[in-house]
C-alpha cells in the first residue's frame, strides 16, 4: 500500500531543518527564530484550549505577562532555568484555577468573559504594581542551560526549541490518550460527553490549567529574549486578541498549526513594516479571512490540497477507522481497505463494528 | 458623606453608559446567541467617523452629525452581521466568537490606521452646564445620557416583551428554520435587530468619549464592565443588565475614589465577576450556545 504522506520522514526533515538553519543565517534573523518558537508555544497552549476543548481565552497575554514578570524575579534569585520553568508554569496553573473553577463549571462562554476581565485587571492593576513588575524596564538575566549559553539569540532559540519539542510531544500524546478524546467530545457536544459519563468540568479546568502553564512558560522566555521587562501595555487585552489569532491562522486543531501560526506571525512584523501597515491590522484581516474560509487555518488548507492531489493521482487509499478522533478525514476514493489491529487480547465480550456508508458500497 | 454621594452620582453617570452598551449586547445576544465582542469597537469607529468625517471634513452641525453617526453604527451592525458573523454562525460558538474578536481587532486597528492614535474631543448635542444635585455637579450631558438610556431601555423592553416583533426574535433565536416555515421574515428581523445593536453602540461611543476623551480601546474596557453586568442577568434580562450596569458603575467609581492605586477599580470588577459566577447555580446558566440547526 503506497502512501502519499509519510509522517516520520517528514518529522525528521523538519527537525533537522529547525536545528540547522541558524548556522547558515545572520544574527538578526535568530531573534525572529526565537520569537517564532515562543509564539508557537503560546499558539500550542491555545490549540489545546480552543481547538481541542472548545473554550476561548482572551487573557493569554496576561499569562504571558505573568511569565515575564515572575520569571524575571525567579531568574534574578539565581534559580536555574529548568527549575524556573517549573516554578513559572506552576504559578500560571494556579492562577488559571482561580479563573477556571468559577467559570468552567458553568456552560457557555463565561470563560471568555472572565479571562477578558482578568486581562483588563492585569493590564490596569497587577502589572502596574511595582512589587510585581519591578521598576521601569528591569533587566532579565539570561543564564546558561546545560552548557548552552543563552546570551546569544541563537542559544536561546535552541533552548526554546527543546521546550517546544517537549511540549509538542506531550500534546501529541495527550491527543491520542483517553483524556484527549474526552476533550474532543466536550468540544463537540457537552451533552453527548456527559451522556458518555465524561465529567465535563474537571477536564475543561484541567485543559485551561495546562494551557495557562504553557503560556506563562512562553512568557519566561519572552522576557529572556527581550532582556528587559516590557511595560504593562505590552500585555494588554489587545495583545490577547492578537495571540488568539496565532493558532486560528495556523490551524486551530493541529499541532503543526500552532508551529506555523507562531512562525507566521512572528516573522510578519518585519514584513508588514515594508508596507506601512499595522501588524494587528494585517493579523485581523488574516484572522477574518481564515474564519470565513471554513478551513482549519493554513495547515488545514494545505492538508486538503494535499489530499486533493493524492486523490487525483489515486495515491490515497488509506482508511482509518477505530478511533474517536480520525487523524484525517476519511475518504475512500472507491477503493477502500479496512485494517484492524488489536494490541493484546481484547476483553471478553468486545464488539467490533465497522460501518461503511456512501454510494456504491455493497460490502 | 458628600464625598460618598459624589462618587455615587459619578458612578451612576458612568453606569448609564455601561447600561447602554449592555442593552446593545443583550439585544444582539437575544437574536443571534452571539456575545458580540466587537460592540465597543463599533461604537468607537462610529464616534471617530462622527468627529473626523462629519464634523471636521463636512462641517455638519452636531445634531446632524450625531444622527449620521447613529446611521453609521446601524450600518456597521448590519455589515458585521451580513459579512462576518452570519456566514459562520452555523459552524458553532467557537468560530463565531473568534470572528467577533477578528472584527474587534479589525475595527480598532482600522480606526488607528485611518485617524492615527489620537484622542479627539467628541462634541455633544447637550450642553456641559453643571446642574447642582445634592452637593455635586452633574452636567446636562450626563442627564441626557441617563435619559436616553432610560428611553432606550424601556423601548427595547416593550419591543422585546410586549410585541409580536419580540416574539419573532425569540422564535428566531430558538429555531431559525421553524421561524422561516411559519412565515417570519427571518433575514429582515435579524438585520433590523443588529442595526438596533449597532446604533446603540454608536450612541454609547459618542456619549462616552465626550465624557472622557479616550483612545480606541477604551470602549472595549467599557464593554468588559457591561459584560459583567450582563452576566448578572444571564444575558437575557434587560432590566437586570441595566441594574447590574449601574451597580458596576457605582462600584467602579467608589473603588476608584477611595483607593488611589491605579486600576484598583478593574480589580474590583473582576473580583465581582468571579463572585457572581460562584453563586450562580449550574441550572441557571442561561448563557447557552448557538442553537444547532
Amino acid at each position: 500500500m503506497r502512501r502519499l504522506s509519510s509522517r516520520p520522514a517528514g518529522l525528521v526533515v523538519v527537525a533537522v531543518a529547525a536545528v540547522a538553519w541558524p548556522f547558515m543565517t545572520s544574527k538578526t534573523i535568530h531573534f525572529y527564530g526565537a520569537l517564532s518558537a515562543i509564539y508557537a508555544l503560546v499558539a500550542l497552549s491555545l490549540v489545546i484550549l480552543a481547538g481541542w476543548t472548545g473554550q476561548v481565552s482572551l487573557g493569554h497575554a496576561a499569562f504571558l505577562g505573568f511569565g515575564v514578570y515572575i520569571g524575571q524575579k525567579v531568574l534574578h534569585a539565581g534559580v536555574p532555568v529548568v527549575l524556573a520553568v517549573v516554578i513559572v508554569a506552576a504559578f500560571g496553573a494556579v492562577v488559571s484555577l482561580v479563573l477556571g473553577v468559577p467559570s468552567l463549571r458553568l456552560r457557555g462562554v463565561y470563560l471568555t468573559i472572565v479571562t477578558l476581565a482578568f486581562g483588563a485587571a492585569c493590564q490596569r492593576y497587577f502589572f502596574q504594581l511595582n512589587s510585581l513588575r519591578g521598576y521601569r524596564s528591569s533587566t532579565v538575566p539570561r543564564p546558561s542551560v546545560f552548557g548552552i549559553s543563552t546570551q546569544s539569540d541563537r542559544g536561546l532559540y535552541f533552548v526554546v526549541l527543546v521546550v517546544l519539542a517537549l511540549a509538542l510531544a506531550m500534546a501529541w500524546n495527550l491527543r491520542r490518550s483517553d483524556t484527549g478524546r474526552a476533550l474532543f467530545a466536550i468540544r463537540d457536544s457537552e451533552d453527548a460527553a456527559q451522556a458518555l459519563a465524561v465529567r465535563v468540568a474537571p477536564y475543561k479546568i484541567g485543559a485551561f490549567a495546562l494551557s495557562a502553564a504553557l503560556a506563562t512558560t512562553a512568557g519566561l522566555f519572552y522576557g529572556m529574549l527581550y532582556g528587559a521587562t516590557p511595560g504593562p501595555d505590552q500585555f494588554g487585552i489587545l495583545q490577547s486578541f492578537f495571540l488568539l489569532a496565532l493558532p486560528v491562522v495556523g490551524g486551530l486543531e493541529s499541532l503543526a498549526g500552532a508551529v506555523v501560526g507562531g512562525a507566521f506571525l512572528a516573522t510578519a512584523q518585519p514584513l508588514v513594516n515594508l508596507f506601512h501597515i499595522r501588524l494587528f491590522l494585517a493579523t485581523a484581516v488574516a484572522l477574518i479571512l481564515v474564519a470565513l474560509s471554513g478551513h482549519d487555518g493554513v495547515t488545514g488548507m494545505t492538508r486538503e490540497m494535499w489530499h486533493a492531489v493524492g486523490d487525483a493521482l489515486g495515491l490515497r487509499t488509506r482508511v482509518r477507522y477505530g478511533s474517536f478522533v480520525p487523524e484525517e478525514p476519511v475518504e475512500t476514493n472507491g477503493k477502500a481497505h479496512a485494517r484492524l489491529r488489536l494490541r493484546g487480547a481484547p476483553p471478553v465480550g468486545s464488539l467490533v463494528r465497522l460501518r461503511i456508508r456512501g454510494a456504491g458500497s455493497n460490502s | 458623606m458628600t464625598r460618598f454621594l459624589g462618587y455615587v452620582v459619578a458612578g451612576l453617570a458612568n453606569g448609564t453608559i455601561y447600561a447602554l452598551v449592555a442593552l446593545g449586547v443583550v439585544v444582539v445576544y437575544r437574536i443571534s446567541r452571539v456575545v458580540n465582542l466587537a460592540h465597543g469597537a463599533m461604537g468607537v469607529f462610529a464616534a471617530f467617523c462622527f468627529h473626523y468625517v462629519f464634523i471636521q471634513s463636512w462641517g455638519a452641525p452636531v445634531a446632524v452629525a450625531s444622527l449620521l453617526a447613529l446611521l453609521v453604527g446601524a450600518g456597521l451592525g448590519i455589515g458585521v452581521e451580513r459579512a462576518f458573523v452570519g456566514p459562520v454562525r452555523r459552524r458553532g460558538t467557537l468560530v463565531t466568537l473568534v470572528m467577533t474578536v477578528g472584527v474587534l481587532l479589525l475595527l480598532t486597528e482600522l480606526t488607528v490606521q485611518i485617524w492615527g492614535p489620537n484622542t479627539p474631543p467628541i462634541a455633544s448635542v447637550f450642553p456641559d452646564k453643571a446642574i447642582k444635585f445634592g452637593g455635586t455637579g452633574v452636567t446636562a450631558h450626563q442627564f441626557a445620557t441617563a435619559g436616553s438610556v432610560l428611553l432606550l431601555g424601556i423601548g427595547l423592553y416593550f419591543l422585546l416583551n410586549r410585541t409580536r416583533y419580540g416574539t419573532a426574535i425569540e422564535a428566531i433565536a430558538e429555531d431559525p428554520g421553524a421561524a422561516r416555515i411559519v412565515g417570519l421574515p427571518v433575514r429582515r428581523i435579524v438585520t433590523a435587530t443588529w442595526a438596533i445593536g449597532g446604533a446603540s453602540a454608536a450612541l454609547a461611543g459618542i456619549l462616552y468619549i465626550h465624557l472622557n476623551t479616550l483612545d480606541q480601546i477604551s470602549l472595549t474596557f467599557v464593554l468588559i464592565s457591561s459584560l459583567v453586568a450582563a452576566v448578572l442577568g444571564g444575558f437575557n434580562s434587560l432590566p437586570l443588565a441595566v441594574i447590574g450596569s449601574l451597580g458596576v458603575g457605582v462600584t467602579f467609581s467608589l473603588a476608584q475614589g477611595y483607593v488611589r492605586t491605579p486600576g484598583f477599580a478593574e480589580l474590583v470588577v473582576f473580583a465581582a465577576l468571579l463572585a457572581i459566577l460562584l453563586v450562580r447555580h449550574r441550572s441557571q446558566s442561561t448563557l447557552e450556545t448557538v442553537p444547532e440547526f
